[in-house]
């Protein structure tokens, strides 16, 4: 962007292209995001769409809708770090829509920086011809001419009709108080501009008139039109969030188009739990904060849920812990809730004696365990990329979290692949930062859903002075109960306060009790002297209790505190 | 006692000859502002003088009041007696620290008609008193009390504090060893630690002993004070027999009191009020501006929570037939909560009053605050 011109360079910033907060802090890229540049070569000014995407798993989605929408990709590749685990999964993802890719490897001016390795490993790991990739630096601006002219050189221009009807696919949304919702789009045929009706394939029916079109330069930039080829926005006043769906296709409402563009396949979510407002009366904000959010990220699910303990909520499936993780970021930041989040659960087959095959994401929803005939939990086929040293460590927390070898192969003499099943409901407990932290930074994960297996799980419930709290319930394999249940307890007994009477936790499988902690009473009230002078501070101080407690959660006569839930999420191994 | 048309009076003498480690009263170690101070009391006596409402108790507290000079004490109960209707007060409390307490202020107090010493002991370890800055020891003391009670004084307190620096068999050693004398009643309360005073920096505001081990203390000075006749009416107070603080008993009866001095907090018909806390803001507001931004009028809804958040420190409770003709309405109507409590053993209904049950008052102010949630 520097290089073209497009961006001043007093106005530079580190990660341009990562407008939310949480990506910065995080040094990754969540959200896809459009930039258009013009760039001359050999006397003919070219323009060009880059669409910058996450690279981690759990965010293929915004990488596949990205795809569609392009005609090349650019795979880059550290050159200090070689091909990682999701750099293989996101190539073959531009394979599948017949893109032409371009390996550059960047960060040449690193001292670790092993180019000819890396080209070594793009071409055995991924099977792309790695010699004329560009070589740069993008942090030194070495070599960003290279990177241009390939995509010149190689990438073929857009091959759509400006003067057919009008097709265009929204691959994002945004909401905007004052604009309504913001289509970005990439125009497939014809052409739109401020006027133009507009209507949506899967809404059919609804019409808008087009009150702005723009570009991404990066920041949004009105425009006469868009046409085939380009890549841009569209508000048409539209003020209903579900008016608009990622995927679907945008026509000329007088002169549509005989047939919408593919779109996109339905994604599954794979990790579910439930988001509860911390202040019950925050329902309605919450319902409302996850509609605009589900605009702009399509892979989010929510339903509402109630629970005993945490009262009205959403159950939400996400594509993957991370994701998850930022969706609650996000909700707390954008939308400004304080939220309270159940243990996360993946989505289980409950075969009952009935005969009925129950899709279970949920433990309370489980059914007791005597009409139950068995169950599959998901099991995944994880490919984790690693320097040859660690390999016994990966091996051995593959081990460790129930999974099944599969093969090992050595792409070059610094890095290996271990390809392992695993069940689900141990990669999202923990796994990824155990990774991570056992193989200090180096490794790499990527997974994908492979089926079913039949496993011997359980509903573990949590009880509190007696009562099972439903919130707290988790489907565990057998023989993990014991550990998990016992960690659990530990856990609940940090972060639930003494109360007026002794508190027994209990970690439960039906009737059998498997771990106990207790939260002794209270020994404090008898400590301080209350005289005349004291007791205006005195009503203060038990007025402050009282609504201590009313912001606790009440599961029967215990009250818990909302960190409480979330205690349990952190327990490690 | 309990009826708000009776009234007690309380006096603030903020002066001290050294400023004790813990300590965040409002206390003055410059003894050149004492005239000044009198001056503005009796400013003050006159300007809420009361003829019409008799005085039932007195308190003079501080501060030290017993390191003054006979002749300001001389002074104080002469201008009292003009002001306030002292022909039925039937208990006049001193507050004394052993190093001050001469023969000569006996005679001072015994001749103004006080009844009643309150010692500030606070340990019986020389070691653990030079530590937290008292002036005194634990000789001094005793001289102090041998002398009172030669000098005739049938009420004399002492006051312990559980958690000081020092081991817990040392603060054991001061309960068995106060419980000992002839005393007739005994306070014991926790040390408090208050920012930016110099036991809070030495401890970084960190009490030196946990909840758990204040309250092993607490439990095993109450057995060791019982066996000697001294037992516990309130939460932090021990008495032999009828030997009750009269004056503490009004407040936690919410009761009515007066208030003279700096820092003094008084409750007067409807309203609480706290005095300028500063003894220099106290010496140099205008009398009409000393409790500007304190008076807090007490709805009958207020006074209702707080009769119950006062009396629930007695052992013996709230009278049932009070609060309803106090609130005209019965307890249980109006606190719901109360029938559960008492299913979970955390009231107690007895005769015609209710009570926080002996072992449960370590959870009393839970016990309250689950009372109070039910009123708005």
């Amino acid at each position: 962007m520097e290089y073209t011109g497009q961006v001043a360079k007093r106005d530079l910033e580190a990660q341009m292209l990562d407008s939310m907060d949480i990506e910065r802090e995080r040094g990754i890229t969540i959200k896809l995001t459009p930039v258009r540049m013009t760039y001359s070569k050999d006397g003919v000014d070219y323009t060009l769409n880059l669409i910058d995407t996450p690279g981690h798993v759990d965010f293929n989605y915004e990488v596949s809708r990205s795809l569609a929408a392009c005609e090349g990709a650019l795979l880059v590749v550290d050159a200090s770090q070689g091909v990682e685990a999701q750099t293989l999964a996101n190539c073959y993802l531009a394979l599948e829509n017949d893109l032409e890719i371009i390996p550059v490897i960047n960060k040449i001016d690193l001292p670790s920086a092993d180019v000819e390795g890396t080209k070594k490993e793009i071409e055995d790991a991924i099977g792309l011809d790695a010699s004329a990739a560009p070589l740069v630096s993008a942090k030194e601006g070495i070599n960003i001419k290279d990177v241009l002219d390939a995509v010149v050189d190689i990438v073929p221009p857009p091959s759509g009709d400006v003067d057919a009807p009008l097709k265009a696919l929204i691959f994002d949304c945004q909401y905007d108080n004052y604009k309504g919702v913001i289509i970005f789009t990439r125009i497939v045929d014809g052409s739109v501009s401020v006027g133009t009706q507009i209507k949506m394939f899967q809404t059919a029916g609804k019409v808008f008139d087009v009150t702005e079109v723009g570009i991404f330069a990066p920041a949004m930039q009105p425009v006469q039109s868009l046409c085939a080829g380009d890549v841009g926005y569209i508000c048409a006043s539209i003020k209903t969030v579900s008016d608009t769906r990622v995927g679907d296709t945008v026509t000329d409402a007088k002169r549509p188009c005989d047939k919408p563009l593919h779109g996109y396949k339905e994604v599954k979510p794979m990790v579910f739990c439930g988001i509860f407002p911390a202040d019950g009366s925050k329902y309605n904000d919450l319902k409302d904060a996850l509609e605009k959010l589900k605009l702009n990220d399509a892979s989010l699910t929510y339903e509402p849920d109630t629970s005993v303990a945490l009262g009205f909520g959403f159950r939400c499936g996400f594509l993957g812990l991370l994701h998850m993780e930022i969706i609650q970021e996000r909700l707390e930041r954008e939308f400004d809730l304080d939220l309270v989040t159940t243990a996360p659960s993946v989505v289980y087959k409950v075969f009952t004696t009935q005969g009925e095959v129950l899709m279970i994401d949920n433990p309370t929803k489980l059914p007791p365990p005597t009409l139950i005939e068995h169950i599959e939990e998901p099991i995944v086929k994880a490919e984790i990329f690693s320097p040859p040293e660690y390999v016994g460590d990966v091996m051995g927390l593959c081990q460790d979290k129930r999974g099944t070898f599969i093969d090992m192969t050595y792409l070059d003499k610094h890095r290996v692949k271990i390809t392992y099943d695993i069940p689900l409901n141990e990669i999202i407990y923990n796994f990824f930062d155990t990774l991570k932290s056992r193989t200090r930074g180096y490794a790499s994960l990527d997974y994908e859903l492979k089926g079913f297996v039949t496993g011997k799980l359980v509903r573990m419930d949590m009880l509190l002075n007696g009562e099972v709290c439903d919130a707290l319930s988790v489907i565990v394999n057998e023989e993990r109960a014991y550990a998990r249940g016992r960690q659990m307890a530990e856990k609940l007994k940090e972060a639930i306060p003494r109360q007026m009477f002794e508190i027994p936790i209990q970690a439960a499988i039906g009737n059998k009790i498997i771990a106990r902690e207790t939260v002794k009473a209270l020994r404090k009230d008898v400590l301080a002297k209350c005289y005349g002078g004291d007791i205006t501070r005195k009503k203060k101080l038990l007025e402050k209790q009282k609504e201590g407690k009313k912001r606790m959660r009440q599961v029967g006569s215990v009250s818990v505190p909302s960190e409480a839930f979330m205690s349990i999420l952190k327990i490690d191994d | 006692m309990n009826k708000t048309d009776e009234y007690s009076l309380y006096v603030h003498i903020p002066f001290c000859k050294a400023r004790c480690g813990y300590c965040a009263f409002s206390s003055c170690t410059d003894f050149s502002l004492v005239k000044s101070y009198f001056e503005k009391l009796f400013g003050e006596a006159d300007r809420y003088s009361d003829k019409t409402r008799p005085i039932r108790t007195l308190y003079v507290g501080g501060g030290t009041p017993s390191s003054l000079s006979t002749r300001y004490i001389d002074a104080l109960f002469c201008k009292l007696r003009d002001c306030f209707d002292m022909s039925r007060t039937c208990e006049i409390n001193f507050e004394c620290n052993p190093e001050s307490t001469s023969d000569e202020l006996l005679d001072c107090l015994a001749d103004n008609g006080v009844t009643r010493l309150s010692f500030g002991l606070q340990s019986v370890n020389d070691a653990t008193l030079k530590a937290i800055g008292r002036l005194h020891t634990y000789g001094e003391f005793l001289s102090a009390l041998e002398r009172a009670l030669l000098r005739g004084f049938a009420d004399v307190n002492a006051d312990l504090i559980i958690g000081l620096p020092e081991e817990q068999s040392q603060f054991i050693r001061s309960v068995k060893t106060v419980a000992k004398l002839p005393l007739t009643h005994v306070s014991m309360y926790a040390l408090e630690l208050h920012p930016e005073t110099p036991l809070w920096k030495r401890f970084n505001g960190k009490s030196p002993a946990s909840d758990d081990e204040m309250a092993d203390m607490y439990d095993e000075a109450l057995l060791i004070l019982r066996e000697k006749g001294f037992i516990r009416y309130e939460i932090s107070n021990f008495a032999q027999a009828g030997r009750e603080c009269k004056h503490n008993l009004n407040y936690w009866r919410e009761g009515r009191y007066f208030a003279l001095g700096a820092s003094a907090s008084g409750f007067v018909e409807n309203v609480r009020f706290t005095n300028a806390r500063d003894i220099r803001d106290y010496l140099s507001l205008p009398l009409e501006r000393l409790r500007d931004g304190s008076c807090e009028e007490v709805t009958l809804a207020e006074q209702a929570k707080e009769f119950v958040m006062l009396g629930l420190r007695l052992v013996s409770g709230v009278s049932l037939s009070e609060f309803a003709e106090r609130f005209g309405r019965t307890f249980c109507d109006y606190f719901p909560s109360a029938k559960r409590l008492n299913k979970l053993g955390l009231l107690l209904f007895d005769g015609d009053n209710v009570r926080v049950p002996d072992d449960k008052f370590y959870v009393s102010n839970s016990i309250v605050a689950e009372l109070w949630s039910d009123v708005d």
